[in-house]
């Protein structure tokens, strides 16, 4: 019995030369199940696999090199079976999956890795009939590009069967299951992103905690991104490293019920002893909500996020029942809605995906390919996120992992805060929208110099109406300097609150760690006037501040 | 309104859509809930993309406007009939004469497949069509499908063209009248060729309810799928409340919690459905929920079936043949089954309970001593039905 490494670092992709097209050997149904999933994998690790060429291999794949077996080591003889032949071009599949073949001979390459179905040059069908056949009858969820789809050629023939080898193929189930959950994460996070607003910080945040768990480090002892940032609650890392295993035991076909995952999420921070007496509140709560006992309340971006998202994921296991939540009363606020998104699309999976979130075939059988050179045999990963400009003026953001452009997020304003950009606009002034905090920046120019204004949303109400917050701050109050704020300091700037003349007011900001010169408005009264008057007026008073001609 | 992936389609439905000719007659039987409508719209989308005109023809104009509204949604075109409009529609195209009838709305099909043969028709062109799909084949006369051969074989008819394409979906445990309905053998004998495909998996309940609703099953097992697709599912709940007030509270807060789904309340008579309406009305007068209400006599247009954020209020008598994602059947102590036929009424609980996909509420209200049916309730220690007393 021959053993073969999952990764074996010996040999090259074609131990002989001159076979530069290959030939995968299956039938229609697992052809299904290929292109849905946008790869060829061991059939281990297919959904719905029907035996084909594979079953000679222990399940990994076999792919012929130039000519197929005088007798085709698959059952796809059979006129139900309906024989399929996936060509793929050898040159560009070496690029791609390098080193790691599992057994070779001059006849045939046996992979145990996923083959991107983007590498394929044509998919061969008995006739023009079976083709179109073919392609009327598959569901939306299959993505395909009709012109890879041709009528049975006459291939060359193998003289002799191969030497089947006796394999004993290491399990590559979970790598493959993983790559598909992720997968169905970073698409539903960007077909959702066209048309509810994200947080880039939490799906940053999300993104690496779910790989440092597939990296084999144990998820609780997640201690943040790479940068040291804690966006993810101590108690969030506790529910988020429970719950993921348990969404990846998840299959949608078999039904995915909150109140279950409920219980079993309560029952697996139980065995691990990680119930402590806060998630024992929150798990009874949870349960209130789920049994229709008590009313959920709106699940803003307040408090423990996390909390809030899983709430709400459970509420809708779904991608299809996710999409309507923020329309919902739900109303999930952006980060409690991206953390739930990913939940969604990571228990549903990329194969099991409908048609609207894969895309065209593609840009589908490309981030497959992506996703694949991505994750594939890799034990450490970096998310880097990028932001950037389009032609819509909204931006958006690129997230790589490892180098490979994975998910690109719009970007979508605040509705309240893109009323005041669109009159600033008119009135001649560039505010700059900041997605990170959702708020506008402008400096404002005072002779030589300027002064940084920002304008934060007060509240908002689900009617529309809302206030808007100017400020700018006049005194740095981070870390030691909090200090210099005595009470003699402060009695005097709540003083100049009474003397000085104009429409604004000292304050203490904690989420700046500053003084901050303020003034609020409602947005749907704000003439352009008092937007004018309300941006100088904080501007000046500040910079007259911070320059001590107060 | 979207059809299901590959994955949410059974393997034997999978099978069906990637195996069924196009080419010969095709007869797919399964019990309630297999997904035989969801197959008859896959179909239809099949048949649209090789360019070819469907028409498909229901036998209950409930069903077929539940089916029209899918259609619209789906964006196809496609022709849904009710069985009558179809044939006397087919018939007068090809005759400019009302259809031969044994009695009123009864068509005689043995006196219309004799004047066919005999080339009565004035333009018997007409009479062809591209593809039929028949839902819920059980419940036409089986001299339908003689009448279908006729027209299928006639060389008038089909002056040059292949014979029309016919699918049946059918399921002689669900056939309303014995004698006027036909078996799938009398199926299969009138249609020569026909091609069978079985579905057997519970497509429509989560197995918890699938699991309860059996529990009521008295009927022949061949009439029940016995396992569910969907195995997951929270077990089916029997909750005692101290007034009608919070028992209808509990029904409004999970349609809140739940605004993307449909709710059903099934009640036990008129009385309780106007009160049960009046009182849903009154707690959802805050949120954006909208009560409706649905009886045997209502119009069938008048309802709501896809919008979200609905409450629909129905008497059990009116529940065949509908289906919610939440079904609650509230007001137990109502029913009484001292001295009724138990078989009657447990068929009853079987109808209303499987009329829920995923979740499931048993409760009653302002009771002194427990109501009489929770006799005939699985017990609390079954498993199958979760006692919130």
């Amino acid at each position: 019995m021959e053993t073969v490494d999952l990764h074996p670092q010996q040999g090259s992709m074609f131990g002989t030369p001159g076979h530069r097209t290959l030939y995968f050997l299956t039938n229609q149904k697992n052809l299904m199940a290929i292109l849905g999933a946008g790869m060829v994998v061991p059939a281990g690790s297919q959904f719905r696999y029907r035996e084909d060429s594979r079953e000679q291999f222990s399940g990994a794949i076999p792919l012929w090199k130039g000519a197929i077996p005088p007798e085709p080591m698959t059952v796809q003889e059979r006129p139900s079976a309906r024989a399929v032949v996936i060509e793929f071009e050898g040159n560009r599949l070496s690029r791609q999956l390098g080193r790691t073949f599992v057994w070779e001979n001059e006849e045939v390459l046996v992979l145990n890795a996923p083959v991107p179905i983007r590498y394929a040059t044509a998919i061969y069908m008995q006739s023009a009939t079976a083709v179109s056949d073919f392609l009327s009858r598959i569901p939306g969820d299959v993505v395909v590009d009709p012109s890879l789809l041709k009528s049975w050629p006459g291939f060359p023939q193998l003289n002799r069967l191969a030497e089947k080898p006796n394999l004993e193929i290491n399990p590559v189930d979970s790598e493959i299951d993983y790559i598909d959950r992720l997968g169905g994460a970073i698409r539903a996070l960007e077909v959702f992103s066209k048309s509810a607003r994200l947080d880039s910080r939490y799906i940053q945040a999300v993104l690496e905690f779910s790989l440092s768990a597939y990296n084999g480090v144990s998820s609780e002892s997640y201690r943040g991104d790479h940068s040291g940032n804690k966006t993810i609650s101590s108690t969030g890392v506790i529910i988020l490293s429970t719950l993921l295993p348990l969404l990846r035991q998840q299959q949608i076909e078999n039904g995915i019920d909150g109140v279950g995952l409920a219980e079993e999420l309560a029952a697996e921070l139980d065995r691990k002893n990680l119930l402590s007496e806060d998630l024992r509140k929150w798990l009874t709560y949870l349960r209130k909500i789920l049994d229709g006992e008590k009313e959920v309340p709106p699940l803003t971006d307040e408090g423990d996020v996390i909390k809030r998202a899983v709430l709400l994921y459970l509420l809708r296991p779904s991608v299809d029942r996710l999409s309507a939540a923020p329309e919902s009363p739900l109303s999930p606020g952006p980060r409690v809605f991206s953390i739930a998104v990913f939940l969604g699309g990571f228990a549903h999976g990329l194969l099991r995906m409908p048609g609207e979130y894969k895309g065209a075939f593609s840009e589908y059988f490309r981030f497959v390919d992506v996703l694949v050179r991505a994750l594939w045999g890799q034990r450490q990963f970096e998310v880097k996120s990028t932001n950037e400009e389009d032609r819509s003026d909204q931006g958006c953001i690129s997230y790589e992992i490892n180098g490979e452009l994975v998910l690109r997020t719009r970007l979508r304003q605040e509705p309240l805060l893109a009323l005041v950009v669109a009159q600033a606009k008119v009135l001649g002034y560039n505010f700059q929208y900041d997605y990170q905090n959702d708020q506008l920046v402008h400096d404002f120019a005072i002779g030589d110099s300027c002064q940084q204004v920002f304008i934060e949303i007060v509240n908002k109400s689900q009617s529309g109406v809302g206030a808007i917050r100017f400020l700018s701050p006049c005194l740095d109050l981070s870390g030691s300097k909090l200090r210099s704020l005595t009470k003699k300091r402060a009695i005097e700037f709540l003083q100049l609150n009474e003397t000085i003349k104009s429409c604004c007011s000292f304050a203490y900001s904690s989420s700046r760690d500053a003084m901050v010169v303020q003034a609020t408005q409602l947005v749907k009264t704000m003439d352009d006037d008092e937007l004018e008057l309300l941006l100088s007026q904080v501007a000046t008073t500040a910079f007259q501040c911070v320059s001590g001609n107060l | 309104m979207r059809l299901p992936t590959r994955a949410e389609l059974s393997e034997e439905q999978e099978d069906f859509l990637m195996d069924a000719p196009f080419d010969r007659p095709v007869l797919c039987t399964g019990p309630p809930g297999t997904g035989k409508t969801v197959l008859a719209l896959y179909r239809s989308v099949t048949l649209a993309d090789k360019k070819q005109k469907a028409d498909l023809v229901m036998f209950s104009k409930l069903l077929s406007r539940y089916v029209e509204r899918s259609i619209e949604e789906l964006g196809l075109d496609l022709n849904v009939a009710t069985w009558h409009s179809w044939i006397y529609k087919l018939w007068w195209d090809a005759n400019r004469l009302r259809m031969p009838e044994l009695e009123k709305w009864a068509p005689d099909f043995k006196r219309a497949a004799s004047l066919i043969q005999e080339e009565k028709p004035r333009l018997p062109t007409n009479l062809y069509w591209e593809h039929l799909i028949v839902d819920e084949g059980q419940d036409f006369p089986k001299e339908f499908y003689l009448f279908l051969t006729v027209i299928r074989h006639n060389d008038k008819v089909l002056s040059g063209r292949p014979a029309p394409g016919l699918t049946v979906f059918a399921d002689e445990n669900q056939r309303l009248e014995a004698s006027r309905n036909s078996t799938i053998e009398d199926i299969v004998n009138y249609l020569p060729g026909i091609e069978k495909f079985e579905l057997t998996i519970n497509y429509r309940n989560s197995a918890p309810i699938a699991r309860l609703a059996g529990h009521f099953y008295v009927g022949l097992r061949t009439g029940i799928a016995t396992v569910s697709k969907r195995e997951k599912g929270s077990v089916p709940v029997l909750r005692r409340f101290g007034s009608f007030e919070e028992e209808v509270g509990s029904i409004v807060n999970w349609a809140y919690n739940n605004s993307d789904l449909s709710v059903g309340v099934i009640v036990v008579n008129r009385e309780t459905q106007k009160k049960m309406v009046k009182q849903l009305q009154s707690a959802c007068s805050d949120k954006n929920i909208k009560i409706q209400s649905y009886s045997s006599n209502s119009r069938v247009d008048a309802i709501e079936f896809y919008r979200n954020g609905i409450i629909t209020v129905i008497c059990d008598k009116s529940c065949k043949g509908l289906e919610f994602d939440a079904v609650f059947i509230p007001q137990l102590q109502a029913y009484r089954i001292e001295g009724a036929d138990k078989d009657f009424f447990k068929m009853k609980m079987y109808v209303m309970t499987s009329r829920a996909r995923q979740h499931l509420q048993l409760s009653f209200s302002e009771c002194d001593e427990d109501p009489q049916v929770l006799k005939m309730l699985p017990s609390h220690d079954s498993g199958i039905l979760r006692w919130k007393l």
